[in-house]
């Protein structure tokens, strides 16, 4: 009796152990879901779309399911994907806002980003411009201190909402200069560019894809831009930064699994993404949606979002956004 | 000569066997889903979008705005045959449709639909071939203080919409602006009405709430009587509109698609608008206006028109700018990304034949509808004979399926019960659902623009009447109001000669 109680406590522990092991070894063995937080057509659901085929393929043929679970930002969709099981079935693709941003935002969120996240690596980078109607008389950012200067509170910029890096960038602007241009939000960039090509406001913040259109057709112009450094692609375009320290932004996308996945799957899943963002084809069509690929490790997507969250924690207190 | 070239590359592209084909699937499915309720094009689009990756990308936008301005076509179906919009834009299509249909005219109301809405395809398509470039710069000087006022008009014709009590009609309104309030202050990040609830943060889902307080509301009325009996449907007359029907509709069709083809150009909730608008307008204006709310064909055709107009138009943003005038453009932009198309201002020049080959297909594809929708009114119309123990149920799981799907949330099922317990309060109090409806999309609206003017303008009110657009549409407002109030003032003085006389 004894004996046959230890070999079945032997057989359920080792059972118990291996299970787990065989199945990280064998991953993936059913359909995985990649949340997209955004609606169909959005900037992470096209990305997603596109590293999907390639990834399946690195996967041994595994089946990939894009759910957009939209809503709140993108917390939505992320909160979704922090309660689900651990188990490498159901991950994440974001824009760095619902990680690294809304936690200085949102005061009732569901989830925290650093403990209840782990990074499977960066997929890519867009950048921030600063616009102006292509006849309008600011060629410069000194031309939008010296007219705010003269003009107090009478100047306008757009941004695609409160809180959206739009929106903080030109709430820095305004304090680091000491100047007073008053924040126009929109619902999303795309009608914030909309007014803007309508000269309903003076300057307003946008992705560089969006804006450039505008610019080839004559409608608009770039007068910096909101990043850290200059853009490789556009070298000659200057950084607000140049004229005014500390107004930057940055805009990434990462691709995350919920907190204690077994590292095994993780680095499975970022071979995957790294062997989809190395394609040729992958690499030109994400060229046309404005995202420069960024692949890395694990490890550097969690460094980079403990060092974000401090970045807009410190950012979003200086432009005197306050959480809701 | 320059339009004829293009029109011949247009054609020439929308006639390839294989385009035409992708056109009559999009316009089929538009229409499949169109009549279904709940599921509107935005579902429909969202689902079908990753299979469009593989097709090339005039196919595929062919295929998309087929589904588009081919739910439009069937949106009115749902609404005239049981009451439930499948569409926004069709709202005000049930309160003259559905009447109809009650008295045995589903026949003449679906063909008046069909008929309108293919009218007014073929000319906004053509006008959007010829002025999309002037119509362009419309939409673009259109900034928050001219819609706001816009809004002003199109609130104070919502009134015209009750033709029961006044008193209820504003309180409806009132209940649907604040009920639209719910979700994020997009001004200061607030959160409004959302009781801790994440899913309210973007606001209740216009297709579950409607859902639920035309349709679930409706059964559950028809539910009270001892049977659990359906409403009491006339004999079917006949299923062709006659040639006084025909007459009737001429006008009301020429001046729908007026309206529609001018709001439907401005980004946000302009198609919509445009139905309530004509549909104010025919009842204001036309001599059979005491008909109207019991069945007047003047009052499917109108808002039928302007609403497909309307869809044709909201076409010239995306294609002259790239921006989206509503949530299902913006996946379209999506979709020509996908494609590795840039849209924006150059996509006429840097790839007409998608520009040119989607006019041409929109109007093909509006024969199509019309071709397709005819023959179909006498399987719809005998879609009433269905009972309802069979109809009930199918229109409650279709729904769920269909609001479901838009956002892939449970939590749009809930609303829809929810909405549909309201609904079913409103029929009780003889509360009529269309102004509450016109008062949730709205209500938003015009507090968004209105803060917005006055951020940009400091403050100062003055920016609504020294800016022209928006003076001449404060003019209209008081106009319509002057209109609103006349035919009161008129009854009761007859009630007073039939006092005297008697």
């Amino acid at each position: 009796m004894r004996a046959v109680l230890k070999f079945l406590a032997t057989a359920i522990l080792t059972v118990g152990v291996a299970a787990p092991l065989a199945a990280q070894e064998n991953y993936p063995e059913r359909d995985i879901t990649i949340v997209a937080p955004y609606p169909p057509g959005a900037l992470t659901d096209g990305v997603a779309r596109l590293l999907q085929p390639k990834m399946a393929e690195k996967l041994g043929g595994a089946t990939i399911l894009i759910d957009n679970k939209t809503g709140a930002g993108g917390a939505l969709g992320v909160g979704q994907v922090v309660r689900s099981k651990p188990d490498g079935y159901t991950l994440v693709m974001a824009v760095n806002a619902p990680i690294v941003m809304a936690p200085s935002l949102q005061a009732s969120l569901p989830y925290d980003p650093e403990t209840d996240l782990k990074g499977i690596g960066t997929i890519g980078e867009t950048y921030l411009s600063l616009a102006v109607p292509a006849d309008s008389p600011i060629k410069t950012v000194d031309d939008v201190i010296r007219m705010a200067k003269e003009n107090p509170g009478k100047m306008t910029f757009g941004s695609a909402g409160i809180g959206s890096a739009h929106h903080i960038a030109g709430e820095l602007l305004n304090k680091y200069a000491g100047i007073q241009i008053t924040h126009v939000p929109f619902q999303g960039g795309a009608p914030a560019i909309q007014n803007l090509v309508g000269k309903q406001i003076d300057m307003s913040y946008g992705t560089l894809p969006t804006v450039h259109t505008f610019v080839e057709s004559g409608d608009l112009r770039i007068i910096a831009m909101a990043e850290p450094k200059r853009v490789a692609s556009h070298p000659d375009i200057p950084t607000v930064n140049e004229t005014v320290q500390g107004v930057e932004t940055s805009t990434w996308l990462g691709f995350f699994a919920p907190a204690g996945t077994p590292d095994e799957i993780v680095s499975k899943l970022n071979e995957a993404l790294n062997y989809a963002l190395s394609q040729p084809d992958v690499q030109e069509s994400m060229e046309k949606l404005g995202l420069v690929p960024r692949p890395s490790t694990p490890q550097e997507l969690d460094e980079l979002v403990a060092k974000d969250l401090d970045f807009w924690a410190k950012a979003i207190e200086t432009a005197g956004i306050p959480k809701q | 000569m320059e339009l004829f070239e293009h029109l011949g590359l247009g054609f020439g592209v929308a006639f390839l066997p294989l385009n035409l084909f992708y056109c009559f699937i999009g316009v089929l499915l538009g229409t499949v889903v169109g009549v279904l309720p709940g599921l509107g094009p935005l579902a429909t689009i969202a689902m079908l979008l990753p299979l469009t990756f593989g097709l090339d990308p005039v196919q595929s936008l062919i295929m998309l705005a087929g589904i588009y301005y081919g739910s439009q076509y069937g949106g009115s179906t749902t609404a005239i045959l049981v009451n439930l919009p499948g569409e926004s834009a069709s709202a005000v299509t049930t309160i003259d449709g559905y009447q109809m249909a009650l008295k045995g005219r589903a026949g003449p109301a679906l063909a008046a639909a069909a008929l309108g809405s293919f009218f007014a395809g073929t000319v906004a398509t053509v006008l959007v071939a010829l002025v999309a470039r002037p119509l362009t710069s419309i939409a673009l000087s259109f900034g928050p203080a001219e819609y706001f006022s816009l809004m002003v008009v199109g609130l104070i014709s919502s009134i015209a919409l009750a033709s029961g009590s006044l008193l209820k009609a504003l309180a409806m309104i009132c209940f649907g602006l604040l009920v639209g309030l719910t979700g994020t202050d997009i001004y200061t990040g607030a959160p409004r009405f959302t009781f801790g609830q994440f899913e309210l943060l973007d606001g209740i889902s216009f297709v579950a709430l409607a859902v639920g307080i035309y349709g679930i509301g409706e059964i559950l009325r028809n539910l009270e009587g001892k049977e659990g009996s359906a409403p009491v449907i006339a004999k079917v007359k006949s299923l062709w509109p006659s040639v006084d029907d025909l007459k009737r509709m001429i006008a009301p069709a020429v001046r729908g698609t007026a309206i529609g083809s001018l709001l439907g150009v401005l980004p946000g909730g302009g198609a919509l608008l445009s139905s309530f608008v004509a549909y104010n307008l025919e009842k204001k204006t036309s001599k059979n206006s005491a008909e109207f709310g019991k069945g007047a064909i003047e009052g499917v055709t109108a808002p039928e028109a302007a609403n497909n107009a309307g869809a044709q138009t909201s076409f010239v943003p995306m294609l002259a700018l790239g921006i989206p005038s509503n949530v299902v453009m913006a996946l379209m932009i999506g979709a020509m990304i996908m494609q590795g198309i840039q849209p924006g201002p150059n996509v006429v020049v840097s790839n007409p034949e998608i520009f040119w080959g989607l006019i041409a297909s929109m109007w093909i594809g509006n024969a199509m509808l019309v071709v397709l929708n005819l023959p179909l009114i006498g399987l719809w119309v005998s879609l009433l004979r269905v009972p309802y123990w069979i109809m009930f149920p199918a229109i409650i799981a279709f729904s769920c399926i269909g609001v479901y799907s838009v956002s892939n949330s449970a939590f749009a099922v809930y609303t829809v019960t929810i909405a549909g317990v309201i609904g079913y309060f409103l029929i009780k109090l003889d509360c009529e659902p269309a102004p509450f409806v016109l008062g949730f999309v709205l209500g938003p609206m015009l507090e968004e623009h209105l803060r917005r003017a006055m951020l940009i303008s400091g403050g100062d009110l003055s920016i609504f009447v020294t800016r022209p657009i928006s003076a001449a549409l404060l003019i209209v407002a008081v106009a319509v109001l002057f209109v609103v109030s006349r035919p009161n003032i008129a009854k009761r003085r007859q009630e007073v000669f039939v006092e005297e006389e008697s």
